[in-house]
This record gives C-alpha cells, sequence and structure tokens, in this order.
C-alpha cells in the first residue's frame, strides 16, 4: 500500500485524516468467511445472536471481492491450499488475514501428509488464534487487536 | 428372511465356500473362495433382495499372508437385513462389482485413491479424492504419516505456491 512514498510528512491535515479514514475502517471491517473445518462453527458462533459480531461493524460477507478481512477459520489442506490464495488475490486493499484455530496457525494436530503446517505458508498472517476450536473471546480479542492496529495505519501514503 | 435363513440358501448353492458368522450383533459372510464372490453377490442382490450397496472397504493388513481385505456392506430394504460381505486377497487386486451395483462406481474409486486396490472392470479407475498429482496410497500401512513432498510437485494453478514445512 501507498501511492505516495515519503512526500507527505506527519502533520496535522496527514494524520487527522488517517484517523478518519482508519475510524471507518476499523468500524466496518467486512470478513470473508474461509470457514474449512470445526473451527468453522466457532466462527459462526461468534456471528451469532450471544457474541454478536454484528455489533461492532462485522457483516460476514461470502464474497473476497467486498471485504477487507480474511478469516482462515479450519485445517487448510493441501488440495484446498491454491483455493485459499486465490481468494486473498481476490481481495481489494487494504487487506488483513486473521487465522483462527491451531489448525491454520501450524497444521496443529494434523502433521500429517495432506494438511498444509500454517496458512502463513501461503499468504501473509496478521493476526493468530490459538486454540482448538478458540472460544469466541479469543477470536473477539484478535478483532479487537486488528482494530488496534488499522488504527496505527497510514492511508495512501507512506 | 432372517440371516438364517439367508445363511441356509447360501450354503445349498455354495456349499463349503463361505463362512457365516455373526459377531457383535453384524452379520459377516466371509468368501473363502474368491473364485465364488461375484456368484456370491449376484445371488445376493437377485436372489435375496440386496439391492442396496451401502459402502466398499477395504483394509490393508501388512502382517498377513492375504494383506487385502475387502468389506462390502450390504442393506436389504425389504428384510431390514444387513450383512458385510467379505473376501481377502495376497494382491491388490479385486474384480469389480460396477456390473452388479453401479453405485459402487465412486467407492471403489475411493479405495482404489485411499489404498492402492485395483478394481478389474471398473469403467473409470481413477483418483477421486486427492490430487492428480499425488504419488502412493495413504490410507495404507506402510505409507509415512508426516510424507509431505508431493506437495511441491505441481502447481496446479500457476500460483507460484512453495511449501517448505
Ligand atoms: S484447530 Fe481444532 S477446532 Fe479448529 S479446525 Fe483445527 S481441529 Fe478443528
Amino acid at each position: 500500500m501507498g501511492l505516495i512514498e515519503r512526500k507527505l510528512p506527519d502533520n496535522v491535515l496527514t494524520t487527522s485524516v488517517d484517523t478518519v479514514i482508519n475510524y471507518c475502517r476499523k468500524s466496518s471491517i467486512w470478513p470473508v468467511t474461509f470457514g474449512l473445518a470445526c473451527c468453522a462453527i466457532e466462527m459462526m458462533a461468534c456471528g451469532a445472536a450471544k457474541y454478536d459480531f454484528d455489533r461492532m461493524g462485522i457483516i460476514f460477507r461470502g464474497t473476497p471481492r467486498q471485504s477487507d478481512l480474511m478469516i482462515v477459520a479450519g485445517t487448510v489442506t493441501r488440495k484446498m491450499a491454491p483455493v485459499v490464495r486465490k481468494v486473498y488475490l481476490q481481495m481489494p486493499e487494504p487487506k488483513w488475514v486473521i487465522a483462527i484455530g491451531s489448525c491454520a496457525t501450524s497444521g496443529g494436530i494434523y502433521n500429517t501428509y495432506s494438511t498444509v503446517q500454517g496458512v502463513d505458508e501461503i499468504i501473509p498472517v496478521d493476526f493468530y488464534v490459538p486454540g482448538c476450536p478458540p472460544r469466541p473471546e479469543a477470536f473477539y480479542d484478535a478483532i479487537v487487536a486488528l482494530q488496534q492496529k488499522i488504527m496505527t495505519e497510514k492511508v495512501i501514503r507512506k | 428372511m432372517t440371516f438364517e435363513q439367508l445363511v441356509q440358501n447360501l450354503d445349498a448353492q455354495f456349499s463349503g465356500k463361505l463362512n457365516c458368522y455373526t459377531e457383535y450383533k453384524c452379520n459377516f459372510i466371509k468368501v473363502k473362495d474368491a473364485s465364488v464372490y461375484k456368484d456370491v453377490l449376484k445371488a445376493l442382490k437377485n436372489d435375496a433382495s440386496f439391492l442396496y450397496i451401502v459402502d466398499v472397504v477395504a483394509t490393508h493388513w501388512p502382517k498377513k499372508k492375504e494383506k487385502f481385505e475387502i468389506t462390502i456392506n450390504l442393506f436389504s430394504i425389504q428384510n431390514k437385513l444387513r450383512i458385510f460381505v467379505k473376501v481377502a486377497g495376497e494382491d491388490n487386486k479385486f474384480p469389480s462389482i460396477t456390473d452388479i451395483w453401479k453405485g459402487a462406481d465412486l467407492m471403489e474409486r475411493e479405495q482404489y485413491d485411499l489404498m492402492g486396490i485395483i478394481f478389474e472392470g471398473h469403467p473409470n479407475l481413477k483418483r477421486v479424492l486427492l490430487p492428480e498429482f499425488f504419488e502412493g496410497h495413504p490410507l495404507r500401512k506402510d505409507f509415512p504419516l508426516k510424507e509431505r513432498a508431493w506437495f511441491n510437485n505441481a502447481d496446479e494453478q500457476g500460483l507460484g505456491l512453495k511449501f517448505s514445512r
């Protein structure tokens, strides 16, 4: 990212624009759901009534083209790996990735012939959530951490 | 028809070539003479109303003399009777039963894919679950569990993926 490189310094104007745009971005994170295994059930529970991600502006989308966050929840197999990469490439900038569960972060218990040992072999990951599956609170923590990270970013310039 | 009646009928037809027993409330028919294997299955379908093939399962016994065993799970909706037909062989070649039950097609392909059983006479014996560029048959007992070298065998969508772990 960064259309204007090292030309605009941090000043009242540029940082204010950053803050406003970042605030909008962090308040309407639209994730593309990449539920691949049991962790996807936990992700659905997060979206359902009790934990209700909608109140944070998180609305799950069925397509990468409308999303800025990819939640990889579950076991990534070798056969699925090109698909994960392709969906990631189809997302418009800015984009972030959260890997949910020990399978997506490291392969987990599936140290076997078919499982990719961590989704970070295929796509860059911003946040890893350990657990098998992680509780919705842990999931929530990753979202809050991502929001904090979004607030530190610079828009357009670098 | 109960399993006992079925066993009587089969014994009259294939005496000495079958071993029928009930274990853990499951009914097994072990075909001892592989040459009558398909005749037994045909008799089960045509004379004993086993129209529904539930599953085809292959087992690998690396330490036994007869290394491979096929178990066919059949169900008779008419008689509410489930049976398991077993046949064992020293090598991985068995006759295909797709000419008796068409539905066995995908089940046999799956067993070929994961266990490497060659079903002779199958119309389209190729891999179904694993990618085409996979080597070996992973559910065999001698297949290495952490064999991931094949990950880099192909870049099927041209995305430049490289796996190192
Ligand atoms: S981490 Fe556990 S719950 Fe999540 S996909 Fe893997 S096995 Fe399933």
